[in-house]
């Protein structure tokens, strides 16, 4: 892609790792040192300027304000020398969930999603639960009658599905066959804080394995060279807002965290989902 | 107190139904909020919140009424499946079950999940399986015959490999009509069941094995022979399974040899499943197998394209007839 700008969608809910992945990307382009590097400077670093203080210093970052979005235009080039301007938003993750709890897409947010070049879906697995159920544990024989449930609460997968579903209609895609746009790049964030089963395993499989109905979701409807899966460290530890730690603070940022490639490699590089998706962008 | 003054528009709780991206912009609604003062707070609370257009969604998430289907049907008929068996048979269980499994990645052969738009409603069936920190799983409620002349509509879309999309509908309606409607097919009280009926393209006839065991199996079994004659009245080519529910529970050979004989006789090409809901003492895999092979039975293709029964030509406020295209 040459000289093109991408615009990208972040997609995640509150607490889910967009401002921590945006802020160490930032300073991974600029440290050149990646499959993407910044051409140039960036016209305003300004919506980062508190993250990238925070884990300058080795602190857990200050969550994005909820009513505020922001977007910063990052020219970058890739190794072959493909150039491409990245859009890069910034917002407090409320926003996203009141989607599906208002149950309304207002004109700005319908603007971002159908004018997006790709889609990034940022999932926290650890704070999606696995709830208990008979399947797991069966209960005695019993014939005991509940009370009628009150309204209806939005969690877990059919939460992020629900989402999903809501940004396509956005969108006007035609499901009916498997989508070629938006390319989705799905993030399963802070995987430092998986469990050593699934840490093993590849992010397409952890995907399948902990957010079946979600995987499925996906994979039925994106083509499946229009669609890829990352597991993101962004910070490769756990961060404490209230103090510092030694590592980034002795080595900075940029030598810290890292990404796991879809065939399950671990690699340094944080540019590495987001020059995926620039290629994915590409027409077929 | 929705003010829009066009029938079977829901916004602002679902989308504008004449098309407008915001319901605002819509004649039909601005006719109902001049008509309208006495506007919810609810409402004007919405209409202040929205400092900018806004686009409705055309699903709420929960368990669909027939208005609701507009939106799934509009491009393609969708599958119903029609849940039908005398009281506490199971039924809304049995959805629960199907929704939990597919939860777990437990998909049939023909199809994996592609999405539903009355996920919610999905959800609150599932929750009444979950254990909660304070109780273990409870069964849901009874689903009372007063919530309305027309089941409930739950969706789930499947595809499978490259095909195009699937949507399937599963009723969730409450046993008295069915009971009213095996005695009496013109029962005023039974229109859900004979709506369900007529729009089904697969029918599930649940035997609840407890009940047929039980002191009343005498009455149980003559329900179940009536509904079966009365589900084979105008079948056609339509797919049919008996399912006995509570299988754990042991039914005396002439009584089971009466219902299924009853089923036989008037449903050609009967299938016969056995489920339960997971117990401690009970192996799960056959479990989950039987359910896997329910979905995949239903998502098959039958041989022959199935032939609609007769119906009006023209129903304009049955959103499922409305659809003139490809089945």
């Amino acid at each position: 892609m040459q000289n093109s700008q991408v615009s990208l969608l972040l997609v995640g809910l509150h607490n889910s790792g967009k401002t921590h992945y945006g802020a160490q990307l930032l300073g991974r382009l600029r440290s050149g040192s990646g499959q993407l590097r910044m051409n140039g400077v960036a016209r305003d670093l300004g919506p980062f300027e508190q993250a990238l203080s925070d884990i300058a210093e080795g602190r857990l970052a200050q969550h994005t304000v909820t009513e505020m979005y922001s977007e910063s235009v990052w020219p970058t080039v890739s190794q072959v020398g493909g150039q491409a301007e990245l859009v890069w938003p910034d917002y407090g993750g409320e926003q996203v969930r009141q989607l599906y709890q208002r149950r309304r897409v207002g004109e700005s947010w319908q603007r971002r999603i159908r004018h997006a070049d790709g889609w990034v879906f940022f999932i926290r697995p650890q704070t999606i639960a696995n709830r208990q159920d008979v399947w797991q544990r069966p209960g005695d024989k019993h014939d005991k009658a509940g009370t009628q449930q009150e309204s209806l609460q939005w969690r877990d997968q059919a939460s992020l599905i629900e989402l999903l579903q809501i940004l396509l209609y956005t969108r006007r895609a035609d499901l009916h066959t498997p989508l070629q746009d938006p390319a989705l790049v799905i993030a399963l964030t802070c995987w430092d804080e998986l469990s050593t089963d699934l840490k093993k395993r590849k992010p397409g499989d952890v995907l399948k394995k902990h957010l079946p109905l979600l995987a499925s979701f996906i994979e039925s409807n994106w083509l499946a060279e229009r669609r890829v899966i990352y597991g993101v460290s962004a910070l490769g530890k756990e961060l404490q807002a209230d103090s510092s730690d030694e590592d980034f603070q002795n080595f900075g940022a940029a030598a810290q965290g890292w990404v796991i490639t879809p065939e399950g490699k671990q690699e340094n590089d944080l540019t590495l989902p987001i020059a995926k998706l620039i290629e994915l962008t590409t027409p077929l | 107190m929705h003010k829009c003054s066009r029938s079977h528009c829901y916004a602002p709780e679902t989308g504008c139904r004449s098309g407008e991206d915001d319901y605002r912009r819509c004649e039909y609604w601005q006719k109902g909020e001049q008509k309208n003062e006495d506007v919810s707070s609810e409402d004007s609370n919405n209409a202040a919140e929205d400092s900018e257009p806004v686009t409705l969604l055309p699903w709420s998430g929960n368990t669909m009424g027939i208005a609701d289907v507009e939106f799934v049907a509009s491009r393609r008929r969708p599958y119903v499946i029609g849940i039908i068996g005398p009281e506490n048979a199971g039924k809304t269980t049995f959805l629960a079950m199907i929704y939990l499994l597919l939860r777990k990645g437990h998909f049939p052969d023909l199809g994996r999940f592609a999405g539903s738009y009355s996920l919610g409603g999905w959800e609150q069936l599932a929750g009444y399986f979950e254990w909660k920190s304070e109780t273990g799983p409870e069964y849901p409620p009874h689903t009372s015959a007063n919530e309305g002349r027309r089941p409930g509509l739950l969706h789930l879309a499947f595809r499978n490999g490259a095909e195009g999309k699937r949507d399937t509908l599963w009723t969730d309606a409450p046993g008295e009509w069915f009971r009213q409607w095996a005695i009496t097919r013109e029962n005023p009280g039974a229109a859900g069941a004979r709506w369900t009926y007529e729009h089904s393209d697969a029918l599930l006839l649940f035997a609840d094995s407890a009940a047929l065991a039980g002191d009343k199996r005498g009455p149980a079994c003559a329900n179940m022979e009536m509904l079966a004659e009365r589900l084979g009245e105008n079948l056609k080519d339509r797919k049919v399974a008996l399912v006995w529910t509570k299988s754990d529970t042991e039914v005396a050979e002439p009584i089971r040899n009466r219902v299924e004989t009853a089923c036989t006789k008037n449903l050609p090409s009967l299938e016969i499943f056995r489920v339960n809901v997971p117990q401690k003492d009970l192996p799960l895999k056959p479990m989950i197998t039987e359910f896997v092979r329910i979905m995949t039975w239903l998502l098959t293709p039958t041989q022959q394209k199935t032939t609609r029964i007769e119906l009006p030509v023209s129903a304009p406020n049955d959103p499922l007839l409305a659809f003139r295209g490809e089945l």
